[in-house]
């Protein structure tokens, strides 16, 4: 019995110890097999790739690069002239912290592998689809490639997936010229265009006017850069040291006819668009005469994914996917907990109709010649400033005094309480006493006092007696001199906040869609390559008239916009051509356009300057040699006449100033990159 | 007074022992003597064996048992008693006719016994670097986390306390600096986390190998192996233990917050720092209105922080048994509170444990050990790090509460509206709690062979299967709450919802993991003929290891914390894919060891494990991991021992280990042999639809796809890496233990570490490189541990000093490069040929004392100079300081030399135990708020910038050269070191006294003679001297300096046994 006892005891636990299985794979990872052999395979295959791609909107800062990240998101402020923020993310666009270089190549590997690898799953989708997808994956390497263009100029052409390991010819590849790197995302646009289908299987997904737009997009930009670079004191072209490649520029033998071959294609992709897409521009509550119903129009047009002008948007879902553009950007008062990350510029409100002028075209404050001269013009409400403004601009920001959320905006810079006539404050505007500020005035700072600002909202502000009631000194809103959190202009966003005042503020509750490509844009790439392309004295590529289909397209806009149309049609020349530039800072600002805009058409360094806002300007009003800088519209209100006055007044609160010299055009190759291959040039000029 | 001599002077006594032996014996007359033997409990010790040393032939007797005794001896003898488990002691009788003694219990004689792999050894006749420490003597060190309690207490175990968070368990913990050892709980391998929740008293003892005799336990041994022993019933009467202790703690140096005037003051310095003509931010109106009441300032530091925190332990323990079956019954429970002044952050703890052995039938012996753990982390919703850190920030200027009356929360003037008061309520803004259950269970037969048949003796088979189970479930809860303003024109009170409070949500996790494992084995130890003694170990083993988890969230209809009462706006449900959480592992191993010992001489050890893990792919699973070792113990030899002039040596034993050990444990271990996609892709803040992060999926169709990541290029061929380990040490023990000392030189080589060739790999792959066996590295270093002890009548000591220096660096590191040049390469890397953390930056060169120091310096300057501010050493001597001056100056934080001095004495019935601990060669960095004053509006003014240069006057312009100047540590506000200099990363080298612990026993009754009761005092971290200023120098520059305080604890506490 014992032993029998024994014997079983042991023997089961030996059973117990008998062998386990050692070949277990890990549950969560997935083959070729089960993505691309289905369309819902397809969807997470593609889903991982274009929330890799480099779409700038608001998850995108030109400070920081694509870094994926929707934290402090504002737009407009890199140096562009639309907006400044308080922070250090407001510089000028010389670079991205973190340079699109290795998660571009990522991203071409996705898109090679696609092309390489779905043949074998060919038999599973039909074969639009089957065209569709691959149209796709060259899509996504043409977006790549124009991405990385724009910033480095000419870059490494991987075509084919690359095996590892393998011999060092087989795995480097060298920069290519910048005139082949055009080329080739020329090419890939085409590819793109020819296999997608003309409507999107999905919405998210592209489709051919998706390509066509982009191309559109991406050959103004080639062509303006084989252009333009040679107005840029010869030194925007260079061989690579290790390969002798053209990495940046043009050949002198090349440029004319690459410019001309590229504004063709721009020209002809838009035209394709405008004729067979089916996009119209968004008019849904516009209506003629009524400057109201335009300005809701284009309030609206932003937010209506149903929009005949859309032609691809990134949208996003709360709560899954969501981005925190209100709660960066609404007025002081929503802030949650942040607030004001994009403050507009006088001089961005400078570029609308709408406004009286000085004899040297700035807006007008005071009664004298120029705003250090005569009295303020004073204002019974501070809103009938702005009572003749563009619809548009309305649209796009919100002025003091005006409504939003159902809220008045107490935008106010302080309270003067001296004698009227008033004289200007300051006796200099110029560039160089910038950084004088108010507190620095002596109305301010000794006795008597006349002017009151406030340090900070609340508690903190100063109190003036005005009609046996009290009142802040700075309005709810700000500007606040010791509180960058307010505006620092005066003016605040409108574009792309939700305007209902049910929204919750707050970071992660937003969840706009951001439209990356709408039909304005492909108008006004038509018009500009067609002006160019009359310049440079090319046929007509369609047989149309080049600058009727310029004015066209720029009326169209207009209209829409509750502007004023051109008096004659756009004539051949630089005149004729800032127009269609001016129009085009206008309509598609805060949309992270400008910004390329102002680079290829190489006026961002000091020489190119004066036609740095896409029409003629004196660059010496806003710049020295080195840096430039951008002025609020500060409105005070007087207690003497209970009337409110302006102060146009370079930036005020954390001041920012900017820079850019001809080197910035082409950006750094990450120097590790270089330093670790043979075979990646650093740029010529660097 | 021959003995105190000899008690003091080891030298002397061997002059005495030479003296006694050659004295002749003609002077001898005959004696009685007679007396009591006592413990130092008071209790009389029966069967202690009395001899008269150096009779021959022997004259001796044994205790009565009640401890007394009675014998005849030559005059001028001297009386030897012993007795199991009781430092012999010698007495002089001299002329007495009564010589009554008091045995000391001693726990580490050289007969000890340690646990090793699969097995126990005698401590004498080891040939590994093993050590080990009792349970008693680690609970001397009183602390909620068993790891802190190992501080100091055994050679080359470093432990580094991070924080003192409760419930966070934030240590570093290796063998060596090794890497995180094995963790084997009653011979399980179990988990540091495991470790760290058991109760203290239930613990044996724990004992490490650090060198190739780990190498039984294969994959998992490079870094060495912990082996915890819990305690087990004796045969006996029933005893019941009780401990019971109470805490109060008190942060260990935390910086806090000056007053709103200093923090004025120091702002408007800052200000006037300007070389072109500074301003003042605050005037003296807002100085004034600050003073009379116009503006109102919190003392936050009060509002945040408790002045004390409490903590207490209480265990219940009944052991004994029979003949066949003996058991041990533990039950513990910890409570431990946090600093802040809300108790919201704080932390329990149930332990329950039975061990119990019984003899089934002759020769087979059945153990079940089943123990049981539930915790509970309690947390404000806002973790401790934020809280810190946002209390820093935000500064005195502005109230914690809008009103005079504090009822409604301020947010005005605040950063981001954070408003620390009602961040570290969990009443006002929820809270995050995390509950832990485990059990851990295993059962075992053992039967000896030996009872079936005499040829069969020494044989015995074992056979375990253990189970272990434990789940978390968490609940993190964020409730909305409205904080206010005053209107200053209507003079109302304007609530706001704090946005990032907003929806109420609750978010419930659930994790469970388990553990199968089973072994069998084989155990032979017998000895033949003349002193040959044979053990021999064969074993087998597999084990499987699963997680798996998911959570769900849901925004609440009300603000109550039930997910049933969610609604669908929201919700939200997934799982975490990280190894830690989500996997299925299996190993398999054979294992075995001979050894072979020759009269305790010659010693001999050959130990093998054949190991596999399916973290591999089939063809590289299977590893072969041999050890070998010997040990000479020359005190045995015979000519060694007929050396009079040495025979006061106890023990002298040189011995060696090496082996190939294993490791296949890496944080970034991605399966890499498999290619492919992880499905889903994820990323942080997935709660807030990744707003602030990388979105893993894209909008189709109205609908969020979740895509893939792409896997790395797989290498097949990936297996664990080896590590080859080499140990020589002596042991050394003289005078019966009142000298020892252990020497130990190790070095590790490590090949085939995981790294990705990322130097080499072309970027325009665009993929990631695999993970490859491509890296190796070397570790080394000594250990060395002195051992004293001594008994001086009624007064006894003993002192154990500790030391362990440990150096790594990369033999080959693929990652980084290639480097431009050499320069390039010198400066940034610092891997190859580097010893491992060095920093680089500017070294001291003092300060300007004044403006003709400043005129005079010569070195290249900026025009804005100012006393007190710093001088770098121009290390490359050419008159400017830029960053060619930057060279390595500084370790990192580790600290690379630990050591400790652990003394314990008692007198009659007052105990007390005093353990000394620090450690040398590291530095730290101090960061943001520790760095400089960071915050706006007055925040992050500490009070320890208060201590600067500064012009007597504050309003006088800095750049004057008529202003006086006091001086300071810091430079004149606003002006800062290098952060990367001498200055501002100093070592974190320190000594602290650790522990002290008084105790005293309570005589015990003489009705009652087995009640015992001792009261104890005890203090833990109460004094450390070191150059780090403001915080404590184990607190990190992790969490850029605000982490969570380490503790400094005063207990009081009792023990009874009955």
């Amino acid at each position: 019995m014992k032993k029998l006892l024994i014997i079983l005891a042991l023997a089961g636990t030996m059973s117990l110890n008998s062998c386990v299985d050692l070949d277990i794979q890990p549950k969560n990872i997935v083959t070729d097999n089960e993505l691309l052999s289905t369309p819902a395979g397809m969807d997470i295959y593609l889903a991982r790739i274009y929330s890799m791609m480099p779409f700038e909107d608001f998850k995108y800062m030109g400070e920081w690069g694509f870094e994926y990240n929707g934290w402090l998101n504002s737009i407009g402020i890199e140096g562009t002239g639309e907006a400044v923020n308080r922070d250090g993310i407001t510089t000028s666009f010389r670079g991205e912290r973190t340079p699109y270089w290795g998660r571009a190549f990522e991203t071409i590997r996705d898109a090679n592998h696609l092309i390489e690898n779905l043949p074998n799953y060919k038999d599973n989708f039909s074969e639009e689809l089957y065209n569709h997808y691959l149209g796709e994956a060259y899509y996504i390497r043409a977006t790549v490639f124009y991405t990385m263009a724009k910033r480095f100029g000419g870059i490494p052409l991987v075509t084919k997936l690359i095996q590892y390991p393998g011999s060092t010819e087989e795995m480097e590849v060298p920069r290519a010229s910048e005139e082949e790197t055009w080329d080739q995302i020329l090419k890939d646009f085409d590819e793109a265009a020819s296999l997608m289908m003309p409507k999107s299987p999905k919405v998210g997904y592209s489709n051919k006017y998706v390509a066509l737009a982009f191309k559109s997009e991406a050959m103004l930009y080639a062509g303006s850069v084989a252009k333009y670079n040679q107005t840029v004191s010869g030194r925007l072209t260079g061989l690579g040291r290790k390969t002798g490649v053209r990495v940046i520029g043009f050949d002198d033998g090349t440029w004319e006819s690459a410019s001309k071959r590229y504004f063709t294609e721009a020209y002809k992709a838009a035209r394709d668009i405008m004729k067979n897409g089916g996009y119209s521009l968004y008019k849904k509550k516009w209506s003629e005469n009524d400057p109201e119903a335009q300005y809701q129009n284009m309030v609206d047009m932003f937010s209506d994914l149903s929009s005949p002008e859309n032609i691809y948007v990134k949208e996003y879902i709360y709560p899954t996917s969501t981005h925190a553009f209100d709660a960066y950007n609404l007025p002081f008062t929503f802030r949650a907990p942040l607030s004001s990350g994009t403050c507009p510029t006088l001089d961005f409100i400078e570029l609308f109709d709408g406004f009286d002028r000085y004899p040297d075209g700035s807006i007008r404050v005071t009664t004298g010649a120029n705003n250090a001269s005569g009295n303020y013009i004073l204002y019974n409400n501070a809103a009938d400033f702005f009572e003749k403004a563009e619809p548009r601009l309305r649209a796009y920001v919100i002025f003091p005094e005006d409504q939003f959320r159902g809220k008045q905006m107490e935008i106010r810079g302080g309270v003067y309480t001296g004698n009227t006539p008033i004289k200007p404050f300051f006796n200099n505007y110029s560039y160089s006493t910038a950084d004088t500020r108010y507190q620095n005035l002596d109305i301010f700072s000794k006795s008597p006092k006349t002017l009151y600002l406030s340090p900070r909202e609340g508690n903190s502000q100063e109190i003036v007696d005005y009609n046996g009631k009290q009142m802040t000194a700075a309005g709810a809103e700000g500007p606040f001199y010791d509180n960058g959190e307010a505006t620092i202009t005066g003016l605040y966003l409108r574009k792309w906040l939700n305007p209902s005042p049910d929204a919750e503020p707050g970071e992660g509750k937003s969840s706009q869609p951001f439209v990356l490509m709408r039909y304005a844009e492909v108008l006004l790439n038509a018009a500009e390559a067609a002006v160019e392309l009359q310049l440079a004295g090319v046929a007509s590529p369609d047989g149309s008239n080049l600058l009727q289909v310029a004015s066209d397209a720029v009326n169209e806009i207009r209209e829409r916009a509750g502007a004023i149309k051109l008096s004659s049609n756009i004539t051949a020349d630089i005149t004729g051509r800032n127009i269609v530039r001016k129009e085009r800072r206008k309509e598609l600002a805060f949309e992270h356009k400008a910004k390329w805009d102002i680079r290829r058409w190489r006026v961002n360094h000091y020489e190119g300057r004066d036609g740095f806002w896409g029409e003629n300007r004196d660059k010496n009003k806003f710049s020295n040699n080195e840096n430039y800088r951008f002025r609020g519209l500060y409105p005070f209100f007087s207690t003497e006449e209970g009337k409110y006055f302006y102060d146009a007044r370079f930036q005020w609160v954390s001041s920012k100033t900017f820079g850019y010299t001809p080197v910035d055009y082409y950006w750094e190759i990450p120097s590790a990159e270089v330093a670790k291959s043979e075979f990646i040039d650093q740029q010529p000029n660097r | 007074m021959n003995f105190i001599f000899w008690k003091r002077s080891p030298m002397l006594g061997i002059l005495l022992v030479l003296f006694i032996c050659t004295v002749p014996n003609v002077l001898m007359a005959q004696t009685q003597v007679s007396g009591t033997v006592m413990s130092s409990k008071g209790q009389p010790i029966g069967g202690v064996s009395v001899v008269v040393k150096d009779s021959s032939p022997q004259i001796g007797t044994s205790t009565s048992a009640d401890g007394k005794y009675s014998l005849e001896v030559p005059a001028g003898s001297v009386l030897r008693f012993s007795y199991v488990g009781y430092a012999t002691l010698e007495e002089t009788v001299a002329n007495r006719s009564q010589v009554d003694v008091t045995l000391q219990e001693d726990e580490s004689t050289l007969e000890e016994v340690v646990v090793v792999g699969y097995g126990t050894q005698r401590k004498e006749t080891l040939t590994g670097a093993v050590s080990g420490v009792k349970g008693s003597e680690m609970r001397v060190t009183k602390n909620e986390n068993p790891q802190n309690m190992l501080a100091g207490r055994i050679a080359g175990v470093r432990v580094w306390q991070k924080s003192a968070e409760p419930g966070s368990y934030r240590a570093n913990f290796d063998i060596r600096g090794m890497g995180a050892p094995l963790v084997i709980i009653d011979g399980v391998p179990r988990s540091i986390e495991d470790f760290q929740r058991l109760n203290p008293n239930d613990i044996e003892d724990v004992s490490v190998l650090k060198d190739a005799s780990a190498s039984i336990y294969g994959v998992r041994s490079a870094n060495g192996v912990m082996l915890v022993t819990t305690k087990k019933g004796k045969e006996g009467t029933v005893s019941v233990g009780y401990n019971g202790s109470f805490t109060f703690q008190r942060p260990s140096n935390m910086p806090f917050l000056a007053s709103a005037f200093d923090a004025m003051t120091i702002y408007n310095e800052r200000s006037m720092n300007n070389i072109n003509g500074g301003t003042l931010i605050y005037t003296d109106k807002d100085f004034e209105d600050y003073r009379n009441g116009t503006k109102r300032s919190s003392d936050w530091t009060n509002l945040v922080f408790s002045d004390v925190s409490p903590q207490t332990s209480h265990d219940l323990s009944v052991s004994g048994g029979s003949e066949r079956t003996q058991y041990y019954i533990g039950a513990g429970y910890a409570y431990q509170q946090g600093f802040f002044k809300s108790g919201d952050l704080n932390y329990n703890k149930i332990n329950l444990r039975s061990n119990v052995t019984t003899q089934i039938v002759n020769g087979l012996k059945l153990d079940l050990n089943i123990a049981g753990m539930a915790d509970q982390q309690n947390n404000p919703y806002t973790s401790a790090v934020e809280i810190i850190r946002n209390y820093w920030k935000q500064g005195m200027l502005f109230p914690a509460y809008a009103d005079p009356d504090n009822t409604m929360l301020n947010y005005e003037g605040l950063d981001l509206e954070q408003n620390s008061v009602g961040m570290m309520d969990a009443d006002i803004s929820g809270y995050r709690k995390f509950k832990k259950k485990t059990l851990q269970t295993s059962a075992s037969l053992n039967y000896d062979f030996g009872t079936i048949s005499e040829s069969l003796q020494g044989l015995s088979a074992k056979a375990l299967l253990s189970y272990d189970y434990r789940t978390d479930n968490n609940s993190l809860f964020r409730k909305e709450y409205y904080q206010y303003a005053l209107d200053p024109i209507n003079q109302t009170y304007n609530p706001k919802l704090y946005d990032l409070s907003s929806p109420n949500r609750l978010r419930r996790e659930f994790y469970e993991k388990q553990q199968i494992l089973s072994q069998f084995t084989l155990n032979y130890d017998r000895s033949f003929g003349e002193g040959h003694q044979v053990g021999a170990v064969l074993g087998w083993e597999t084990q499987k290891n699963n997680g798996d988890n998911f959570y769900g969230m849901k925004n609440l209809a009300f603000g109550s914390d039930l997910l049933l009462m969610g609604v669908e706006d929201g919700q939200m449900t997934g799982m975490s894919g990280n190894l830690a959480d989500y996997y299925d592992e299996a190993k398999q191993a054979a294992l075995g060891r001979l050894s072979y010992n020759y009269n305790g001489r010659y010693i001999a050890e050959f130990q093998f494990r054949y190991d596999g893990s399916s973290r591999f792919a089939k063809g590289h699973q299977w590893g072969f991991f041999p050890s070998g070792s010997a040990a000479w113990r020359i005190s045995e030899e015979p000519f060694f021992k007929s050396i009079e002039a040495l025979s006061f040596i106890n023990q002298l034993k040189v011995r060696a280990t090496y082996g190939i050990l294993g490791d296949d444990l890496s944080n970034e271990w991605d399966f890499g042999w498999i290619p492919g996609y992880n499905y889903p892709a994820t990323s942080g803040n997935a709660d807030n639809g990744y707003y602030n992060e990388y979105s893993p999926g894209y909008v189709f169709g109205d609908q969020f796809v979740t895509g893939v990541t792409p896997k790395a290029i797989a290498n097949e061929a990936i297996t664990w890496y080896r590590a080859q380990t080499f140990n020589i040490g002596v042991d050394f023990d003289a005078w019966d233990n009142k000298f020892g000392f252990t020497l130990d030189y190790f070095d590790r080589r490590r090949t085939g570490l995981f790294q990705r060739r990322n130097a080499l790999f072309p970027t325009v792959i665009g993929a990631i490189a695999p993970l490859e066996n491509a890296n190796s590295d070397q570790h080394f270093g000594l250990e060395l541990e002195l051992r004293h002890k001594n008994q001086i009548g009624e007064f006894g000591y003993s002192v154990k000093a500790i030391a362990t220096i440990t150096r790594n660096k990369y033999m080959t590191a693929v990652q980084n490069g290639p480097y431009k040049n050499s320069y390039d390469r010198w400066r940034n890397d610092n891997f190859n040929d580097r010893y491992q953390g060095f920093q680089f930056g500017y070294e001291s060169a003092g300060r300007y004392t004044d403006w003709n120091d400043i005129r005079t310096y010569q070195i290249y300057k900026e025009r804005d100079l100012l006393p007190g501010d710093y001088k770098y050493l121009d290390w490359n001597g050419d008159g400017e300081i830029n960053a060619q001056d930057e060279h390595p100056f500084a370790f990192d934080q580790t600290p690379w030399l630990n050591y400790s001095t652990n003394i314990q004495a008692n007198y009659k019935n007052f105990d007390v135990s005093v353990l000394f601990q620090g450690s040398a060669l590291g530095s730290m960095e101090y960061k943001e708020p520790l760095y400089a004053i960071w915050g706006s509006n007055g925040g992050g003014t500490l009070t320890q910038y208060l201590d600067r240069w500064h012009p007597i006057d504050p309003n006088a312009d800095p750049y004057d050269p008529q202003t006086e100047w006091i001086q300071g540590y810091y430079a004149f506000t606003g002006r800062y070191p290098k952060a990367n200099s001498s200055f501002n990363r100093v070592s974190t080298a320190y000594l602290r006294l650790k522990s002290l612990e008084l105790g005293y026993s309570l005589p015990t009754f003489d009705k009652h003679p087995n009640i015992r009761m001792r009261v104890f005092a005890n203090t833990y971290n109460l004094l450390t001297f070191t150059a780090v200023k403001f915080v404590d120098p184990e607190h990190p520059d992790d969490d850029l300096g605000r982490m969570y305080p380490l503790n400094k604890t005063y207990t009081l506490g009792i023990s009874m046994t009955f």
